[in-house]
């Protein structure tokens, strides 16, 4: 049973991978996803307002 | 209801809830039931996400929130987009590396088994309380608006998800939730149409949102800074990041979800495709809220929207309800033509004019039904005088063609069962495997054989789903049901996120300090709570926080330990037979 103590040799398969990978195309994609539907929100409010 | 719509409500329901226990038949051990056969592709994964979260409540309050306070309720979701991306890359590989089953498991792996039990407990506790009022919301309003009893809907809709759930577990939960939020989207879809092309002809959908526009609904971001402010830009990016995160990466009703997947490419993109659509399905939501709110300024809405109540209000007191119901009318019609007139006037030097004329005409309108829900309170002491819960389902039942109404039902409770039954495997999931087989092995029982752990974790949903039917029977309504779940959400979740954060982030930190922090962390925000004076969303973010500090200041005094074994092997040694693809 793993008990109250930092294991060094448990970092690999415990603490996360590195952010960036292969994937972050796809997270910047979706940051920006959000960041256009928050302007087209505010831009809906400005028109509508 | 006619039959036509009883009919497509009942093939809906039976329908869905049939295929999924059919094809998810042969559970053969506590593996399976927590985390399926491990083939679920990401649309399948997605769907369910989105199904889970998605409850009755979604359904039945949003609407009346964009009804009632417009659209700026959608910047609760800002967060969650950022959260779905910080879990796909740094919670979801780690689970899937260890191989856990549930997210408290990894606490054991990371920490030591105080800190499972800890973040177990506050899973249990947390979502234990909610499974009993996802029930109860949509029970207690269609047994209101429909003249259906309570107590047999509320033992109906449990005993039917106890039902599919014991029988196919996770792999049922999601294949069923993946039919019903394809109903949902349907049902959605049907609703704005239908509402859209309810308005008067002279009324294009541009002009709609003018006149909600005008009236304050379209205020959809707000970026000033304000604590109580529930719902502004801030509040979603920071608060409700927090809480999504929390929820996403730590909620096991969620986490089974994108661990039931065929790898973790597809669990990952599975969360990002709900990072994807949940703001435009939340948008559209209050969109329907909001143009069911522009159609009553041209249809006579009743003075106060729960029916029975009103009926009884107008037995109790005659002649003073048919005096506000005779003001009301008045009230309608001067606002009815102050909104084809603004119409009119728009893109004219007289908008202005005809603005103000809109607002005040909406205000007396306003005014008078806050006067019918002054008289209902003092014609009825023990009834509610909230009636925005009942608003969109008013609509459906008066103005929605036949056949849809059964279509639109059927989403409702759809919705409702998709996220009870997340909550029960969960629920039966943890208490299984964290706390049962796990005190079992602590106590130095030999190993449960795969048939006992299925079992036990059988026994334990359907205890829960007892527990859930028994809470729901004896609840009482709440001041905004979907409020409800979210406060009592982040009452927990601050806390339970502010661990796993120490525990991804803070390498060093060990068991003890996080546990100072989080009895800390819950402390002071039950506290918090009690005092009033800050908006919900901040307890998630004053929760983690809590626990991240005092667990640093904590550690600083420890002695640092010394390092152990590999105890990687062991983790993995510990979970045989698996073979699942973390590619």
């Amino acid at each position: 049973m793993p008990d109250d103590r930092v294991l060094e040799a448990d970092r690999g398969a415990e603490a996360p991978p590195p952010f960036w990978s292969r994937w972050s195309r796809i997270y910047w994609f979706l940051a920006a996803l959000l960041a256009a539907e928050t302007l087209a929100l505010w831009l809906l409010s400005r028109w509508a307002t | 209801m006619t039959a036509l719509d009883w009919v497509i409500l009942t093939v809906t329901l039976a329908g869905i809830v049939s295929y999924g226990a059919w094809r998810s038949r042969g559970v053969r051990d506590v593996n399976t039931y927590v985390l399926g056969d491990g083939t679920l592709r990401w649309p399948t994964i997605g769907l369910s996400i989105m199904a889970t979260q998605a409850s009755a409540i979604t359904f039945i309050s949003t609407p009346a929130q964009g009804y009632a306070d417009g659209m700026r309720f959608v910047q609760f979701y800002f967060g969650l987009p950022l959260a779905m991306i910080v879990i796909s890359a740094v919670f979801v590989p780690v689970y899937y590396r260890l191989r856990v089953r549930t997210a408290y498991e990894y606490l054991e792996h990371r920490f030591d088994v105080r800190l499972r039990f800890v973040g177990g407990f506050l899973f249990l506790l947390g979502r234990g309380l909610a499974a009993g009022i996802t029930i109860y919301a949509p029970s207690i309003i269609l047994s209101q608006i429909l003249g259906w009893p309570l107590q047999p809907m509320i033992l109906a809709i449990g005993l039917i998800v106890i039902v599919y759930t014991v029988v196919g577990g996770t792999q049922a939960v999601s294949i069923t939730q993946k039919q019903q939020m394809i109903v949902m989207m349907a049902g959605l879809g049907v609703a704005a149409v239908v509402v859209i092309l309810r308005l008067p002809d002279e009324v294009s959908l541009g002009d709609a949102v003018k006149l909600a526009g005008a009236l304050d609904r379209m205020e959809t971001i707000t970026f000033d800074v304000d604590l109580e402010d529930r719902y502004n830009v801030w509040s979603g990016l920071i608060g409700a990041f927090f809480l999504s995160l929390s929820y996403f990466g730590t909620d096991q009703s969620q986490v089974s979800r994108y661990l039931s997947g065929r790898s973790l490419a597809e669990s990952r993109l599975g969360l990002l495709f709900n990072g994807m659509f949940k703001i435009p399905m939340q948008f559209l939501i209050l969109f329907i809220g909001v143009m069911v709110f522009v159609f009553y300024l041209f249809a006579r809405p009743p003075v106060h929207f729960d029916a029975p109540t009103l009926a009884q209000a107008r037995v109790a007191r005659p002649a003073e309800v048919a005096s506000i119901e005779a003001r009301h009318d008045e009230a309608f019609a001067a606002r009815r033509d102050a909104a084809l007139a603004y119409v009119a006037a728009r893109g004219t030097a007289g908008e202005e004019a005809a603005r103000t004329a809109l607002l005040a005409a909406a205000r007396q309108a306003e005014q008078v039904q806050g006067e019918a829900k002054a008289l209902i309170k003092a014609a009825l002491p023990g009834a509610t005088a909230r009636d925005t819960d009942f608003i969109f389902l008013s609509f459906v039942l008066d103005h929605i063609p036949i056949g849809l109404v059964g279509l639109l039902l059927a989403v409702i409770l759809c919705a409702a069962m998709s996220s009870v039954a997340s909550e029960l495997v969960a629920l039966g999931a943890t208490s299984s495997v964290d706390f049962y087989l796990r005190i079992r092995q602590a106590l130095g029982r030999p190993a449960a054989a795969p048939k006992h752990g299925l079992r036990a974790s059988q026994l334990l949903t359907v205890t829960w789903g007892g527990l859930a039917i028994v809470f729901a029977s004896t609840a009482s309504l709440f001041d905004n049901l979907i409020q409800a779940v979210n406060i009592l959400g982040s009452i927990f979740y601050g806390t339970i996120l502010g661990i796993f954060v120490v525990a991804f982030f803070l390498p060093r930190v060990t068991g003890t300090p996080v546990l100072v922090g989080a009895v800390l962390a819950q402390a002071l925000v039950v506290f918090l709570f009690f005092r009033g004076g800050i908006g919900f969303l901040w307890f998630n973010l004053i929760g983690c926080a809590v626990v991240v500090i005092v667990s640093l200041l904590v550690q600083a005094f420890l002695p640092r330990p010394p390092a152990l074994p590999d105890a990687t092997a062991r983790v993995i040694a510990s979970r045989p037979g698996e073979t699942r693809s973390a590619t």
